[in-house]
């Protein structure tokens, strides 16, 4: 049993500190501090410049006005009824049903991995996708790994959690689908690699949202395109056609391309 | 009851991080520790991200932070202590419920709920806007 005494002076002595005792773990690559200070003192402040009614107009978008506090809700930080009280101080609860929901949602997941915690790594349901479980791979790509896989808003989604350790949920969403569904990865490789930099890494909510997208907790595959994530991120990320090519198609296309299979069984049908 | 035997040990985990969590309630004056398993880290290979906010929080907490095998740890630091209890936050986190099983076989555990967000929920629920529609009533009032 080793007890850490880091040296608290300052955030920088603080990091050199964890870094030292973690040293073992730690790649010499993974150097990225999270801006979110860890507490209750940083949690209360964020609490206290939520804009609920903003968040249920604008939260999709990437510069939205999401609350970000995911990681001290994740901690016990920050209990979920305290965010709820701030939320319905600042605007009636039906006008900020959406921000209220959105509290649920982790409620409802940490609720299900209780139910059955088995379903945390295992496909829940199979593939909506045309695909069995083992024609997807077990291994991330190194390009996915480092966010260079030469798609431009992809890459900067991937910055994003490699450099801060928060992603926008729109983000994850786009990230999870582009590695199940283009790159044709398990999701528990995407999951797993989520938990490793998510801030706010919550084993429930993370793995259920990957199976979400994946169609093993859904009734259909998740997936999207550049025009929308252009709609939703292109006022600050890269969502230029020749930078982002892999993405650039109708759905129509893209379903056709992703899922061949399922298309070839709607055709027997 | 003697005074060794009201001794105890807070298990501070991940999923309880704040101070007026109800496991710390009442047990301001118990030894506290939070331990980073070594097992888990080889697993999970947290970056130095979380383990900075983890820590970060722990340190404001006033919590002291220990790495080893969390079960041994704990074993450990009753000992020295002279506790027969273990004190902790109920948690979702199988890894936590096996540790404190492993605990039970010569320790009192006592696991403390957070309040709750909703009551409690018969059934199971395959989606989440069937669930909503059950629960949103007293939330949106």
């Amino acid at each position: 049993m080793q007890r850490f005494d880091p040296n608290t002076t300052t955030r920088e002595s603080l990091t050199a500190s964890i870094r030292t005792f973690f040293a073992d773990v730690l790649s010499d690559e993974d150097s990225a501090v999270s801006p979110f200070l860890g507490g209750e003192k940083a949690a209360h402040a964020r609490l206290q410049d939520i804009d609920p009614v903003d968040y249920c107009r604008s939260r999709n978008y990437y510069s939205g006005a999401v609350t970000r506090l995911s990681p001290y809700i994740r901690h016990g930080i920050l209990h979920p009824e305290a965010v709820r009280q701030q939320g319905v101080a600042k605007a009636p609860a039906k006008k900020i049903e959406k921000f209220i929901q959105e509290l649920t949602w982790r409620f409802f997941w940490q609720r299900t991995y209780r139910q059955h915690p088995e379903w945390l790594w295992q496909d829940i349901e199979p593939y909506k996708t045309g695909f069995l479980k083992d024609e997807y791979s077990a291994d991330l790509p190194i390009d996915i790994e480092q966010g260079t896989t030469g798609v431009a808003c992809i890459d900067h989604f991937i910055q994003d959690l490699l450099q801060t350790g928060y992603m926008h949920n729109h983000t994850r969403m786009y990230v999870a689908s582009y590695l199940v569904h283009f790159r044709r990865v398990k999701w528990q490789v995407g999951a797993q690699w989520f938990l490793r930099h998510l801030i706010d890494g919550d084993p429930a909510s993370n793995n259920f949202s990957w199976q979400w997208v994946a169609s093993t907790f859904a009734h259909k595959p998740y997936f999207f395109n550049l025009e929308n994530v252009a709609k939703y991120c292109g006022e600050h990320v890269d969502c230029s056609p020749e930078r982002n090519q892999e993405l650039d198609a109708t759905y129509a296309q893209l379903e056709a391309r992703l899922f061949p299979k399922k298309r070839a069984e709607k055709e027997v049908l | 009851m003697s005074e060794t035997h009201l001794k105890e040990i807070i298990w501070v985990h991940e999923d309880a991080l704040r101070p007026d969590h109800p496991v710390f309630l009442d047990s301001r004056d118990a030894t506290r520790a939070f331990i980073f398993d070594n097992a888990s880290l080889a697993q999970q290979r947290y970056s130095l991200k979380r383990l900075q906010f983890i820590t970060e929080t722990l340190i404001e907490m006033n919590v002291p932070i220990y790495r080893g095998d969390t079960c041994a740890c704990l074993k450990a630091l009753a000992a020295e202590a002279g506790a027969k209890r273990i004190r902790m936050a109920d948690s979702p986190d199988p890894a936590v419920a096996q540790c404190a099983t492993n605990l039970r076989k010569t320790l009192d555990v006592v696991e403390i709920k957070d309040d709750p967000f909703l009551p409690e929920l018969d059934g199971e629920f395959a989606r989440f806007f069937k669930f909503w529609d059950k629960v949103k009533k007293p939330l949106l009032t």
